[in-house]
This record gives C-alpha cells, structure tokens and sequence, in this order.
C-alpha cells in the first residue's frame, strides 16, 4: 500500500513540478502580454507537447489527476458568493433569471452555430 | 507568508481544506448514487454542505475563503492542464477547425451581449451588468479583464460560477438531441456556457469529447478578452 501510493507520487511529481513551473512562468509573462498568466501556461503547455511528445508521458498523470480535481478547486468559489449576497439582495430574482435565459441562450447560439458552420464549410 | 509559521491558521487550513475534500467527495457518492443526473451537480451539493456546515457551525464565510487558499493555488496548474486534451485531439480540431472555432466567436459574442442586454432589460445596477459580461468565461479570463477594465472582479468570479452551474443543470435537457446524436455539439456548447463546470460534465458523461470542451473554454476565453474592451463603452453606458 505504501510502495503503491510512492509510485504514484514519483509517477505525478515531474509532471506537477512542470505544470506549475509553466503556470509561473505564464503569471510573469502575463504582465507584458496583458493576457491571463494561466492561459499564457496553457498555450506554452501545447507549444512544448507539439515540439517534444515525450512530454505528454511524463506530465500526463499530473495533468490527467488535476482536471478531475478541477470541481474540488471550483467548490469554494461557489461558497464564496454568499459574500455578495447583501449587496445582491434587491436584485437576486431578475439576476437569477438573467443568467438562466442568458446561459440557455449562448449554449443554443453555440451549438447550432458550429451544426451551420460545419454544414456551410463541409 | 506569515501563516507558515502561525500554527493557528496552518490548523485552520488544514480544517477548510479537509472539509472542502469530505463535502466534495460526499457529493460525488450522491452524484454517482443519481447516475450523475444533470441536477445533482456535485460542484453544486458540495458548496451546499459546505454553506449548511460553516451556518451551523456559526463559521465565518471570509475565514472559510481564507483557509482555502491553497485549493485555489491550484487552479493555475489546472488550467495549464488543459492543454493535454486538446493536444490530444489534434488531428480532429485541425479538420474542423474553422467550424469549431467560427462557432466559438459566434458563442462567446452570444455569450456578453446577451447578459449584458437582458441585464440592462432587468434594470439590474450598472456593476452587476459589468460583472454579467464576464459570466461566458472562465474564473481567471473574467478576472483578469474585469482588472483591466475597473469592474468588479470578485462578483464576476462568482457569477461565474452561477452561470457554470445553471448551464450544467439546464443545457443537458435543453440540448438533449445533440448530447445522444451530435456529441460534439453538445461539447462545444456545455464547455462554452458553462466553462469550468461544463469541461466537469462533459468529462463525467463523454469523456471522448472533453478536448472539444477544453478548446471551447480555452479559445472562448481568449475571444471574450479581445473582444470585451471594444463592447465596454456600451456594457458600462
């Protein structure tokens, strides 16, 4: 049990370590580009995996572990909007009710858009 | 970094973090016990255990954020991950991409007029129809653009997360035809309205489809950045 949850460990660890050196690396940059230092790390990510596959073994249990963590990251954000909810509480129903119509709305634009555009383009 | 050495709040880390880890584990057994049915959306039961908990427990909110903070460390690393499953659907956006990604602008365009319009409709106050242009991307772009631009970054981020949660629960029995007969449609359109927690449903129920999820997030939050500084005159009017 313990030699499993080391392997592990040591199959995670590398990919980890680049991962956030690239999330790092983005956040610096991201002060002369003025584009989002976690999208700058995304964008060196795919350059890197592009130009040297071996990559994508090393980092690929790390990547694989934090995308299904991705909903355990979000949790307290949500919890974190009862902060607002004092200066929402005039509007929380007309709010609520924009983001449902407006949610609905940008999914169909999306979905039908990319049916036409793929009919369109062939 | 004076928390590293104050054992109080290194306990209250550890506290906020283990019952972030129960509630969201809690969630995902309920989740799967439903045959993860679209309404009980495990982000969603988990921030409510998680409310319940600290209202009962008479816990600070704020001091809950606090403690947290690693967790969302995290998030940086995360997105950057991002990048393996679009890489890994190369050969796929490379044949569609002028469809996938004309569709995208086409959505995320949809995404910021529509809030901002139906806001203004509403008469909702002037920073909550800033805060709402921001909802069709993910936490960091929405962030980042509302730094750059002077509006409310910590709404949007909440918003954000409304918006993600009421597009999981929603666009599943709204889009029900594409999710059985178009799976990349479905994807396109859960990973663009509903970003983060549209990338988590989709990895739950089509995993084969997850890329085109990513790349819609990805690339949606690239078009929004670029485009919401030419909208702002009329978002902030």
């Amino acid at each position: 049990m313990a030699q499993r949850f080391l392997q592990s460990a040591k199959a995670l660890l590398p990919g980890l370590a680049i991962l956030a050196a690239l999330a790092v690396a983005g956040q610096w940059a991201s002060a002369f580009v003025g584009l989002p230092g976690p999208i700058l790390g995304l964008a060196a990510y795919l350059a890197l995996l592009l130009a040297v596959p071996a990559f994508g073994r090393l980092t690929q249990p790390a990547a694989e572990g934090l995308l299904k963590l991705l909903g355990l990251l979000i949790t307290p954000a949500a919890v974190g909007l009862m902060l607002h909810v004092d200066e929402l509480s005039g509007e929380v129903g007309r709010l609520a009710l924009v983001v449902v119509l407006s949610t609905v709305a940008t999914g169909f634009a999306t979905a039908f858009a990319y049916k036409g555009l793929r009919k369109w383009l062939g | 970094m004076a928390w590293l050495t104050d054992p109080a709040a290194l306990a209250q880390m550890a506290g906020g973090i283990a019952a972030t880890v129960l509630a969201y584990w809690t969630a995902l057994r309920v989740s799967a016990l439903a045959r993860q049915h679209p309404l009980v959306n495990p982000i969603l039961i988990a921030a409510l255990l998680l409310i319940g908990g600290l209202a009962l427990a008479r816990l600070p909110v704020r001091g809950y954020m606090n403690s947290v903070e690693p967790l969302r460390w995290l998030l940086a690393p995360a997105t950057v991950a991002f990048g393996l499953p679009i890489y890994r659907q190369r050969a796929l956006i490379l044949s569609a991409g002028k469809a996938l990604i004309g569709a995208i602008l086409i959505g995320s365009l949809a995404g910021i007029v529509s809030a901002a319009a139906l806001a203004k409709l509403f008469g909702l106050s002037g920073e909550t129809v800033k805060a709402l242009s921001t909802k069709s991307v993910t936490s960091p772009f929405a962030i980042a653009v509302m730094e750059r631009m002077g509006g409310p970054a910590e709404l949007a981020a909440g918003l954000v997360i409304v918006t993600g949660l009421a597009g999981a629960v929603l666009l599943p029995a709204c889009l029900k035809r594409e999710r059985d007969r178009d799976p990349q449609s479905y994807a396109l359109a859960l990973g663009l309205a509903a970003h983060i927690v549209g990338n988590q449903h989709v990895a739950r129920v089509a995993p084969h489809t997850l890329s085109i999820a990513s790349l819609a997030l990805t690339v949606a939050g690239l078009a929004t950045t670029l485009m919401l500084p030419l909208l702002w005159p009329w978002i902030a009017g």
